[in-house]
């Protein structure tokens, strides 16, 4: 199978002033990959991923996400991509349908499309019965669910996950997960930023950001074997222990 | 706008409907609120507009002043007073409380309405009782409009650009030269509600999508921010239209309050200054990054608002500091141009300062609300 590469970044930086927040980061991601974007709090993830996203421009460098150039057609970036933030972002005083519809509209798609989207979606979660309740009255763990399905509901070919499982419990991780696994098998990348290393593991590459820098790249095994760690923990926290910057 | 922008636009406008419409607080304060405040304030201040005792200094005593005397004398708002000899006579008059409006007729009133084409009217009232003085020189208004439309379609439609002619009308208050009005309390209130929707409610609605991250998500679709924000507007500008429509109602019918100028001039007024007024709910929304903020914010707008704009005080006798800051405040263009439309019934060409005054500082807000907008997503 040809491997397509449907993330590229080439030296992505991004300054604010003085203070350099992604510091000349390079990478690829293949098309179907789950890539987990791991690094201590302040590292500069969420800063790569907004530029990844088109929401924010870069100081230098260059990347290409779904063929299209960040800096210049992020347009049709934000068009090719879904994106769950690490804010919980569904809006509690609408029901589940009606968000469905909100950014199957947002994101031009048909009506007689949205309608059906939302019958497959909600028939998959196994969640018919949930359709009119208020999002506000659900519990946390469908919450997030329904936010990754509303991440991809308009059938991007590659999703940026910020910290999606905050504050769930690890039943719900796990179920949240067997999800991604499932978009991924559609043939969706995936790209995740995460705290949990046992979420790593499930993880087909992983890079770990310090102080900016992508310093370690490769599959969970490798990166074991190259660290010498039993497990992405011990991994991690080699590295983050060599951070400069403060939380 | 293209056309699947338009869609991605209207099913995003649409949710901020129903964001109001699930949240009783926010009904109660956009659509009952507003209409509350006019009642309760048009109790406090009566406007008892029956009855009113008119006399008549008619120097002419011609086919014309005479039929406008009987036209004004078998209105149902006016009691005929007869005939008053000087003008002293009627400040007499006035004093002893016997009388509440003076009509006086220039010399030569036939005459020169017909063939000079502008005829000299005054109309004199007590301005120790501003509020009702205000009311009772808009109907005698209204009355002489119609006599005046009237007479000129008796003389032929006005085939001849020499047939048009006018009846000059002066009005002026007796006792209370500044003419300060109580009556500003419609125009006052309009102002007020309207910053309140259009600065406070959506500066509101829009930090709300910060604070809550569903702002992150909007920005990372396909959908332009522009339209983020523009559909986000778009509730509180037909809310606004709503509530100054009803409140119009409530006051002209309700109240007696005069609509003496036109209405499309109002409405086109009044549609500047919430255009404007969103644009400061705007720009307000870029600054601060908290509900709670916003809300302090606009507070902060709306203290200034009800001081400097004319409605409590008037603003010839503030201090000249004072005068020069009320400039910038845009509720203050706003009541003087709805005083102008509403009570002394003038034209467009009259309030053309007060509405230029509005779109300029509405264009200010928008650029600077722009500029913010852009370095917050950089």
């Amino acid at each position: 199978m040809r491997e397509e590469i449907v993330i590229r970044a080439e030296g992505l930086t991004k300054k604010f002033g003085s203070f350099v927040a992604t510091d000349h980061i390079t990478f690829e991601v293949r098309r179907g990959e789950i890539f987990g974007f791991l690094g201590a709090n302040g590292a500069g993830k969420t800063t790569a991923m907004r530029m990844l996203c088109g929401l924010s421009q870069p100081s230098e460098g260059r990347a290409q996400v779904a063929g299209y150039d960040v800096a210049t057609e992020y347009e049709q970036v934000k068009r090719h991509i879904g994106y769950m933030s690490q804010k919980f972002s569904l809006y509690d005083d609408l029901t589940v349908e009606e968000n469905l519809r909100l950014f199957g509209g947002i994101y031009g798609m048909e009506r007689g499309r949205v309608e059906e989207k939302i019958g497959e979606l909600l028939g998959e979660l196994g969640f018919e019965t949930g359709r009119k309740t208020m999002v506000g009255s659900l519990p946390m763990g469908w919450k997030q669910k329904l936010s990754f399905s509303l991440a991809i509901f308009h059938e991007p070919g590659i999703v940026f996950l910020d910290e999606p499982t905050g504050g769930v419990d690890p039943v719900t991780r796990r179920q949240f997960w067997e999800l991604i696994y499932r978009a991924a098998d559609r043939g969706i990348t995936v790209f995740v930023t995460t705290h949990y290393m046992d979420e790593a593991e499930y993880c087909d590459r992983v890079s770990i950001m310090v102080d900016g820098r992508i310093d370690a790249l490769g599959t969970p095994a490798e990166l074991k074997a190259q660290f010498g760690g039993p497990t992405m923990y011990e991994v991690f926290y080699a590295l983050a222990r060599t951070a400069k910057r403060g939380d | 706008m293209r056309k699947r922008d338009m869609g991605q636009f209207l099913s995003f406008a649409r949710k901020e409907f129903i964001h109001i419409l699930r949240d009783p607080r926010s009904l109660l304060i956009l659509l009952v609120m507003p209409q509350i405040m006019v009642v309760v304030l048009g109790c406090i201040i009566k406007n008892e507009v029956d009855d009113i005792r008119v006399g008549f200094l008619d120097g002419s005593h011609d086919y014309c002043s005479e039929r406008l005397t009987r036209r004004i004398c078998s209105n149902k708002h006016f009691i005929g007073r007869g005939e008053i000899g000087t003008e002293a006579e009627a400040a007499e008059l006035f004093k002893k409380g016997e009388i509440d409006l003076v009509v006086v007729y220039g010399s030569d009133f036939a005459n020169q309405m017909l063939h000079s084409g502008v005829a000299k009217l005054q109309l004199l009232s007590d301005g120790s009782e501003p509020n009702q003085a205000s009311v009772r020189v808009a109907y005698a208004r209204q009355i002489i409009a119609d006599f005046q439309r009237d007479m000129f379609s008796e003389m032929g439609g006005g085939q001849k650009a020499s047939d048009h002619f006018e009846i000059n009308v002066v009005s002026r208050m007796l006792f209370n030269p500044q003419q300060r009005s109580e009556l500003n309390f419609v125009p006052g209130v309009v102002g007020v509600v309207i910053l309140l929707i259009c600065c406070m409610m959506t500066s509101i609605a829009i930090v709300r999508e910060h604070e809550t991250g569903t702002m992150e998500i909007l920005l990372a679709s396909p959908l332009p921010s522009i339209y983020v924000v523009m559909a986000k507007l778009v509730p509180y500008l037909i809310i606004s239209l709503l509530d100054m429509a009803t409140i119009l109602c409530i006051s002209y019918y309700g109240m007696g309050v005069p609509m003496a100028g036109s209405l499309a001039v109002y409405v086109v007024t009044a549609s500047v200054y919430i255009l404007t007024s969103l644009m400061l709910g705007l720009l307000i929304s870029t600054v601060v990054s908290t509900q709670l903020a916003a809300m302090l914010l606009s507070l902060l707008l709306i203290v200034p608002t009800i001081y400097l704009s004319g409605m409590v005080f008037a603003i010839e006798s503030m201090p000249a500091a004072a005068q020069a800051l009320s400039n910038i405040v845009p509720a203050k263009w706003f009541i003087s141009a709805s005083r102008k439309i509403m009570i002394e019934g003038v034209g467009v060409e009259h309030v053309a300062t007060e509405i230029a005054a509005l779109a300029a500082e509405g264009l200010a807000f928008m650029l600077l609300a722009w500029r913010f907008f852009r370095t917050r997503l950089a």
